[in-house]
């Protein structure tokens, strides 16, 4: 479903992801760990068709920036950004228009009303508040049901409810065979739903494990996590 | 309708509703549409004596190719460090992902820079009597000089994209975009030269030159004074040319940059996101500053305070921020470009009142730039107020940088002038001292404006008391110097600075002593 294939991004003559092969396949939940400045929003940015590299990725077979790859791909950004100056129900109806999308009123009240906006939907943008932006963010991100969904540290900022939500629509996308890639610095948060992990460190990938290679080794993903970032200062990229 | 303009259409139209829930702002709108369609009514019924004798038109010319000039500049230079852009965060992360044409959304972003753009226009409104009585310009070529306005500043956005597009993380590139652009500053230099040689007169040969046919070919700036020409002269081929060229280059810039391979999203990214984050800073009520996105290598043995116990550390560490941005403190590009520019003028007007002239302009910098300067960014972050040091030591050396820098630009300014005038050196002397106590008013200022407004949420309310305390500040100096400049013996009129400048150390003073306690809580 997702398919990212030797794919290195510069900076000049920094080298912010260096040659990243991996595939998350439909019906998975991968998730991106690695300490500041690894290179995981790059490689994100990457494969959600903002930044140049090198390399080849596609979504769905199609290459990521063309407009078919486009229709299957949900981007959850970091950083909420509403449009100031529309209100949080013309934000569906602009995701409706742009990914033509029929029928999407009602999968967007029931978003809306799973994530609790549903009494703000006629609030502009910048009347809501950086977590209501953040659910704003999701909503947009999962209105069109794309086939390959790319989050960014999507619990920053949300309320216990939302957290809540969130977890339950990723294994509830994972179900209806999306294929999931989770950025995120918050191990505890995916501890109960992944199903593999990729480890940067430096722009290259330190370790990939599945989740029975690292039940089976009895370790949990915070050990794991520790053992190679912390390892890997002095056996850099030896692991993979 | 597509979801493009559905954007544009429907922010524009919450953008006119959400005044009904501001009624100030829409009692401020209705006020500046009225007196806009006030001012238009009025002036359409302007019209200049048969016997008024109007100036020399090229005085627009050349304030309409002095405009394009600046924003093509500032064009180039944007595009040379950040990039402009036509975007904002929600487009990147809404509009870019989506499934829209990448020339789609170009297309989208350009109509709403242009939209943007038209609403800068205003100020031109309220030169019409003066277009009209002095100028002798009639109601349309006043329309010219909007339509010229908004085309240079949509430029001026484009080319900031086409450069940083073509010279991003390339070196080689960089340079000779800069190359491009001071050569051709040269060139136009030498061409007024040259004329100046002949003509005698500076400004003669400047307007010479501006109003020349082979200028309305300069790229951009030419364009812009040779569509109002066309104008003034009713010369249909001029208009033709100019259109064509503005338009044509405009087509190539936006083809180049959505065809084929070629991928502008990554090329806007950054700028959007700076743009982005100044404005969120904005919105906290936070320092914006100058935000310095060029990367510096910095050498193992040039870092490190080194000097500074207490409260003089903060001196010292902007000291070495200061050696970051140029080689001689308290030397930097601004200094040898003032100074340049200072000892032109010097040398094209030798008379000692030039000295005032170019004193008045750079007071008026300054101000900026010590508005933007270390002592307010100092005040805005938290570490200032945590030092365990008496808080006048604190607000002294944390000031000093910005009391020195003007004394030791005015040196070097009024000493080039000095120079090249061969003569004024009591006036240039008490010039160098009215161009340094204006950085210590400008201090006080900031120091008193923190004191009373700093914990003022309301920043237009801020601004209004500030300009309020600026004009009680500087005014009876100003005004002490003025009358002192009439009513002294001619003999006597070189010390005419002396009163402001007393007035601006009296008030540095006064703001310590008044304002010794400002460091003991961020709210003033």
């Amino acid at each position: 479903m997702l398919s990212v294939k030797n794919v290195t991004k510069k900076y000049g003559k920094v080298v912010a992801n260096n040659d990243i092969s991996f595939d998350v396949m439909p019906g998975e939940i991968a998730i991106l760990l690695g300490p500041n400045g690894a290179g995981k929003s790059t490689l994100i940015k990457c494969i959600a068709g903002l930044l140049k590299f090198d390399g080849d990725i596609t979504i769905d077979g199609h290459p990521n920036k063309s407009v078919e790859a486009k229709r299957y791909l949900g981007y959850i950004s970091e950083m909420p950004a509403p449009y100031e100056m529309m209100t949080a129900w013309e934000h569906m109806e602009f995701i409706g228009r742009a990914y033509s999308l029929k029928n999407w009123k009602e999968e967007a009240q029931a978003l809306f009303e799973r994530f609790e906006l549903w009494d703000k939907k006629d609030k502009l943008g910048n009347e809501l508040s950086k977590g209501m932006q953040q659910k704003l963010n999701i909503c947009c991100g999962l209105l069109p049901n794309p086939k390959v969904l790319l989050f960014d540290e999507p619990l920053v900022g949300l309320d216990p409810h939302a957290i809540k939500e969130l977890k339950a629509m990723f294994v509830e996308y994972r179900a209806k065979g999306a294929a999931i890639l989770i950025s995120t610095h918050m191990l505890d948060s995916v501890n109960e739903f992944w199903d593999a992990t990729n480890i940067m460190m430096d722009g290259k990938f330190a370790a990939r494990r599945t989740r029975k290679e690292v039940e089976a080794s009895g370790e949990d993903l915070e050990q794991l996590f520790f053992s190679i970032t912390e390892g890997a200062k002095s056996e850099s990229g030896e692991e993979v | 309708m597509k979801a493009t303009a559905y954007l544009l259409l429907t922010s524009l139209k919450n953008r006119l509703l959400a005044l009904k829930k501001k009624p100030v702002m829409l009692i401020f709108y209705i006020i500046c549409i009225a007196c806009v369609a006030g001012l238009l009514v009025m002036y359409s019924f302007i019209e200049p004596t048969e016997a008024q004798k109007f100036a020399d038109i090229r005085v627009i010319y050349t304030v309409v190719a002095g405009l394009a000039m600046l924003f093509t500049y500032i064009g180039i230079a944007s595009g040379l460090s950040t990039g402009g852009t036509l975007f904002t965060m929600s487009d990147v992360t809404l509009l870019f992902v989506a499934p829209v044409s990448t020339k789609r959304v170009l297309i989208y972003g350009l109509i709403k820079q242009m939209g943007a753009t038209m609403l800068t226009t205003v100020f031109i409104f309220f030169q019409i009597p003066n277009l009209k009585m002095n100028f002798d310009m009639n109601n349309w070529t006043i329309v010219n000089l909007f339509i010229a306005y908004a085309l240079v500043v949509f430029f001026s956005q484009l080319i900031s994209m086409a450069v940083y597009i073509y010279s991003n993380g390339n070196e080689s590139r960089k340079k000779l975009v800069k190359c491009i652009m001071y050569g051709a500053l040269v060139a136009l230099a030498v061409w007024v030269f040259i004329e100046y040689k002949s003509e005698g007169k500076v400004f003669e040969a400047l307007f010479n030159v501006i109003d020349s046919a082979a200028f309305g070919f300069v790229p951009i700036i030419g364009w812009a004074t040779m569509f109002i020409k066309a104008g003034v002269e009713v010369n249909i081929m001029m208009y033709i040319v100019s259109i064509v060229l503005f338009v044509l280059v405009a087509a190539v810039v936006v083809i180049i940059m959505t065809a084929g391979t070629a991928d502008y999203y990554e090329d806007v990214l950054l700028s959007t996101e700076v743009a982005f984050s100044t404005m969120q800073k904005a919105k906290d009520g936070q320092h914006v500053g100058v935000i310095n996105t060029k990367k510096m290598n910095i050498k193992e043995k040039d870092t490190g305070i080194r000097r500074g116990d207490g409260a003089s550390v903060l001196f010292f560490r902007h000291l070495l921020e200061m050696k970051r941005s140029s080689k001689i403190p308290f030397v930097g590009m601004y200094t040898v470009i003032a100074a340049v520019g200072a000892g032109i003028m010097a040398y094209m007007d030798n008379s000692v009142e030039m000295g005032y002239v170019v004193l008045g302009i750079l007071v008026y910098i300054q101000f900026f730039l010590v508005a933007m300067g270390k002592l307010s960014v100092e005040l805005i972050r938290p570490y200032i107020y945590l030092i365990p040091q008496s808080p006048l030591k604190k607000l002294i050396y944390a000031s000093m940088t910005s009391i020195v820098k003007p004394f030791v630009d005015g040196i070097i300014i009024f000493g080039v002038m000095a120079i090249i005038r061969q003569g004024g050196i009591v006036e240039s002397f008490f010039q160098m001292l009215a161009y340094g106590a204006s950085g210590m008013i400008f201090v006080s200022f900031t120091i008193i404006s923190q004191k009373l407004l700093g914990g003022q949420p309301n920043k237009v309310l801020s601004a209004f008391i500030g300009i309020g305390i600026f004009l009680v500040m500087i005014g009876p100096g100003v005004a002490a110097s003025v009358v002192a400049a009439i009513l002294l013996p001619e003999a006597l009129v070189c010390i005419c600075l002396l009163p402001y400048i007393l007035l601006c150390v009296l008030w540095a003073l006064l703001s310590f002593l008044l304002c010794r306690n400002l460091l003991n809580n961020m709210a003033g």
